[in-house]
């Protein structure tokens, strides 16, 4: 166990640097930097003069060829400094714990909201699996699995642009607070609440479809298993067979499914981020792209990939708990 | 009255390819405490009638018509169109069943001791400790050595032959007037197979249920049965005392399983030695006697054309073929098997 | 060449695995319809200039023929004398104009993906509306952009860059994972070692950081080189699913028969395991253009796809963003991707179902 374990981290550091080292290259690779860019972009007229370009060129560590600029960056990361974002003139950690709330209340939301609905939905859909009702309720759920999330997160601002502004349904549309004070937290709450609905159902109707119709395909194949024969050869019940004989096996690829969902719950979504403006990680990640702040590129990228492989990890250690067979000898 | 008496049992599943009668017209009884052994060939509908007993018949099939009678305490209930909460008290409860695969029987995420006394608990209202001190005498009862131990291991820590004790365990754990065992040695290796076999005799005379044993395997069936039912392509072909039917096998069937035993294959010659053919499809019964084509006694016109009758030859023993009795004298009927 | 021994090894996989595939699948009628849709895409993709446009499908000028559409394939095809004779892309008046003998066909749609059609330009025609006036209407069934550009053009002549990006990107990616994969299962020591870390590491770089890095480097995004981007990022998936069933079969009997004959590696991997490993990867890669199609769009809508003019699907909604009243410019893209990625999707769990063997044996 213990060995298997020091196997894997070993495995995953190697992995580590690895990607760091590639991405490093990569970013680095980008034309324009972070100098140029933001400055260029935001006005022209103020672009730096060479001296002084040259000056920050050397604080920031670009006019180093990119694979010393990444060993250093790689020592600083072992004493536990992510560096200073360029275009933000802030450290990178207090960047990005700032944007770890608002994805996480997203995210963890969603993934509340997923498995609470589809755990009932997939286990009703096994139990009438072949009956119509069933076979619409997954026509439908499998519809809903096509539609990309950019396209009916602008659709519901859309509809609610369009239809529902003015009436009591009017739905704020982009960022987390409408500004200005709150009298109290719970105001605060309440408008959060309200910004976070519509990104909310975006960033959970996929995942809703997705899980209900693993856990339906799952269950059915249990269901056909020998042992639910000799349960209800027992004398269990339709429901104690569904839930405590079937469901449990179902469980063992579905904690595997939360260990890897485990990048998504930090990392957030770019996309639904964006369209509906949250000030979350995956927005800082797609402005510091565009901006080319390569220090806080970097540190997600590191945090991303950690996630990813500790994701990967956490869902062998699920399985093994949950899955008596598996030892992790 | 008998335990358990199956009356013109239709058991047919409908697929898209149209009705397939798996079980049609079976006819079975079993009085309390003997041994009935169901014999015939993979998919002649053996296990579909055990099946159908406790109401267990999978979608697409359905039991379409004939009685299931059990006896409870005197009063005969028909098992066919029971409620499924009043089936439910049946299973499990009055008719326990094992498996043919011991291997995947039993649910891979849950310790024996839990699965056991969840058999008990389904049926009785006791508590946690009183069912878990009952899945450990049951554990005693079907000689798993070291019951306290296995109580708490989960099914892939135990080898085929104790997986198929904690079947027969749970099965037993409400002490059921009927124990079904579909092919319950199948599986197993020869040494095992004796063992089992060895304690579900002995558990019938010590808890004096009765056994309906399902199997192919017509030297299991000399051991043990005292009745013995021969079904091929969804009916009865005959039915007998042990004794009676090996002794004088009357249906060309059951003759050419004697003799395809193994220990009478000396032969090679013998005609049937091995019957020809497979058990057909139920979608593709032939007219007539089911049985003709793989018949070597077969007469034609009757046999292709007019169904046969299951009729009392000789008293307690019924057959169902035209000419049984009177097969007519091909040098093709080993010798053997009429002497037997 | 011992030809008489290696005929009498018997092929895993009877002849007709992918007619009973077929035969399985034409019985799905849903998966038929998502089939019948994309082969209707196809044809819009295929037939983009000839359904929209506002260059000639063909004409006759100055005692020659011409086929000008062309260049809504590829600009450098546009025929060298109009750019001479100063068309500046408008032909109807120019043809007329210049050459009073010349005859031309049109297309279906006289409307332009890239830019919008002037007053008068098409004779009796107005000017196309923009901003928010341009709602759904006969003349532009499915309203225009910001800057007056027809949307109904638009998406036709999106069709074809949404297909050739899912069918190009994926066809990229597959020729890398099934190769990858294949060596690697066959081969198995160092070679495998190599193969899957660089796999591993590969699947766990932020599929976003990967592409848009990539993007970035390649300065300006045209679509191909977006579908090579895609390509390169998309194989991990395919190359692990074809190592597992490579290491699978590569000690299947059959594999060890051709072996004894005296077949080599590359005759045992291309004639007799890749045959039978194939139907397994069928359906990621059918999925895998789904995913392509929505990454580009996904893309184009974040703005990092081809530089404008582009008929991308995900442009179009892009463009909705500046005015969310715009509801068309959601509706009819939105829609079309979906329905894409749909079909795709559709046809990858048809095939799914027709090739494997273990849900057949369920489905009995």
């Amino acid at each position: 166990m213990i060995h298997h374990l020091v196997r894997r981290l070993g495995l995953g550091v190697v992995t580590l640097l690895l990607i760091s080292f590639l991405v490093y290259g990569l970013i680095r690779s980008i034309p324009g930097t972070p100098l140029t860019v933001v400055v260029s972009q935001t006005d022209p007229s103020r672009r730096l003069n060479p001296a002084d370009l040259e000056r920050m060129k050397a604080a920031y560590g670009l006019d180093k060829p990119w694979y010393q600029a990444y060993f250093i960056w790689l020592t600083n990361v072992a004493q536990g400094d992510l560096g200073r974002s360029i275009s933000r003139k802030a450290p990178v950690t207090e960047l990005i714990s700032k944007r770890v709330g608002p994805t996480l209340a997203l995210s963890t939301g969603s993934l509340l909201l997923t498995w609470l609905l589809s755990i009932p939905l997939g286990i009703y859909a096994a139990a009438r699996s072949g009956r119509g009702d069933e076979r619409a309720v997954s026509l439908v759920l499998y519809m809903l699995y096509s539609v990309p999330t950019f396209v009916a997160a602008l659709a519901l601002q859309v509809t609610f642009s369009l239809w529902a502004e003015g009436t009591p349904w009017e739905l704020p549309l982009f960022g987390m607070t409408s500004g200005g004070p709150h009298a109290g937290t719970a105001a605060w709450l309440a408008d959060v609440g309200r910004h976070a609905i519509l990104p909310l159902i975006c960033q959970t109707y996929v995942s809703l479809a997705w899980y209900t119709r693993f856990i339906n395909t799952n269950l059915q194949e249990v269901l056909r298993q020998d042992y639910i024969r000799t349960a209800r050869a027992k004398g269990a019940g339709t429901i104690r067979v569904m839930v405590h004989h079937a469901f449990r096996n179902t469980l063992i690829p579905l904690v595997t499914l939360l260990g890897l969902s485990l990048p998504a719950l930090l990392g957030g979504s770019v996309i639904i981020e964006q369209i509906f403006s949250w000030p979350g990680m995956g927005r800082l990640f797609f402005e510091s792209l565009r901006e080319r702040d390569y220090p806080t590129i970097m540190g997600l990228t590191l945090l991303f990939s950690l996630l990813t492989l500790a994701g990967q990890l956490l869902a062998d250690l699920l399985y093994a708990w949950v899955d008596p067979r598996v030892s992790m000898e | 009255m008998p335990l358990l008496e199956i009356r013109n049992l239709v058991t047919a599943f409908h697929t898209p390819a149209g009705r397939v009668p798996a079980v049609d017209g079976v006819s079975l009884s079993i009085e309390r405490g003997t041994t009935l052994g169901l014999v015939g060939e993979s998919g002649c509908g053996k296990s579909v009638t055990a099946m159908s007993v406790l109401g267990l018949v999978a979608s697409p099939g359905r039991i379409e018509a004939g009685q299931i009678l059990l006896d409870r305490d005197g009063r005969s209930i028909d098992l066919v169109g029971l409620p499924e909460r009043q089936l439910r008290t049946i299973r499990g409860g009055r008719i326990g069943m094992i498996f043919q695969e011991p291997m995947t029987s039993l649910n891979p995420v849950f310790t024996v001791g839990n699965q056991v006394a969840e058999a008990v608990r389904l049926h009785q209202k006791v508590s946690r400790q009183a069912a878990r001190a009952r899945a450990l005498e049951l554990l005693r009862l079907v000689r798993i050595a070291d019951p306290e131990r296995r109580l708490d291991e989960y099914p892939h820590q135990l080898s085929g032959g104790m997986r198929q004790r904690v079947v027969i365990a749970m099965a037993l754990a409400c002490e059921p007037d009927l124990l079904i065992a579909d092919e319950p040695t199948t599986a197993l290796d020869v040494t095992i197979q004796a063992q089992v076999l060895e304690l579900l005799a002995d558990l019938r005379q010590r808890l004096g249920m009765a056994i309906l044993l399902i199997t192919h395997d017509l030297g299991v069936v000399a051991e043990t049965c005292d009745e013995v039912a021969v079904m091929y392509a969804g009916r009865i072909v005959e039915r007998a005392a042990a004794a009676a039917l090996f002794a004088r096998p009357l249906h060309p069937y059951t003759i050419g399983l004697l003799a395809a035993r193994p220990e009478h294959r000396r032969a090679a010659a013998d005609p049937l030695a091995a019957i020809p053919g497979m058990v057909p499809q139920p979608r593709d019964f032939p007219a007539g006697c089911r049985f003709h084509p793989r018949c070597p006694f077969v007469r034609e016109p009757r046999c292709t054309a007019e169904l046969p009758s299951l009729r009392e030859l000789e008293p307690g023993h019924l057959v169902r073929c035209h000419y049984a009795g009177d097969l007519g004298d091909p040098a093709t009927v080993p010798a053997e098997a009429r002497a037997e | 060449m011992s030809e008489p021994a290696r005929e009498s090894i018997p092929p895993p996989r009877p002849r007709g695995f992918w007619a009973e595939a077929w035969n399985r699948y034409r019985r799905m009628p849903l998966a038929m319809a998502a089939l019948i849709f994309i082969g209707f895409l196809a044809a819009v993709a295929l037939f983009a200039p000839a359904i929209a446009g506002t260059k000639p499908v063909i004409c006759k000028y100055k005692g020659r023929l011409y086929l000008p559409c062309l260049a809504y394939y590829n600009r450098g095809w546009e025929p060298v004398v109009f750019a001479r004779d100063k068309f500046r892309g408008e032909y109807p008046a120019n043809l007329e104009a210049k050459d009073p003998e010349s005859w031309a066909i049109w297309p279906l749609v006289f409307q332009d993906p890239y830019r919008a059609v002037r007053r008068d330009e098409w004779p009796g025609l107005p000017a196309n509306p923009a901003r928010d006036q341009g709602h759904p209407s006969s003349r532009n069934l499915f309203g225009t952009t910001q800057t007056g550009v027809d949307v109904f053009a638009k998406m036709i002549h999106g069709t074809t860059v949404a297909l050739l990006v899912g069918f190009v990107s994926m066809g990229i990616a597959a020729t890398i994972g099934i190769t990858v994969g294949a060596l690697a299962g066959y081969f198995g020591g160092w070679l495998d070692v190599v193969f899957s870390r660089i796999t591993e590491v590969v699947m766990c770089i932020p599929p976003l950081v990967l592409i848009l890095a990539l993007l970035a480097i390649v300065e300006k995004p045209t679509i191909w080189k977006m579908m090579a981007v895609l390509g390169l990022t998309g194989w991990t998936g395919i190359s692990r699913l074809m190592r597992a069933e490579f290491l699978r079969l590569k000690s299947a009997e059959f594999v060890t028969a051709a072996r004894s004959v005296g077949a080599g590696p590359g005759r045992i991997i291309l004639r007799h395991v890749l045959p039978n490993a194939l139907a397994p990867v069928m359906v990621p890669i059918t999925f895998g253009i789904a995913a392509a199609i929505l990454t580009e769009s996904g893309l184009s809508f974040l703005g990092f796809g081809q530089p404008p003019p582009s008929a991308s699907w995900g442009s179009l909604l892009n463009d909705a963003r500046s005015n969310l009243k715009m509801w068309w410019l959601v509706a009819f893209p939105g829609a079309a991707i979906f329905l894409t990625v749909l079909a795709f999707n559709l046809v990858g769990e048809g095939l799914q179902q027709a090739t494997d063997p273990r849900l057949r044996e369920a489905r009995k």
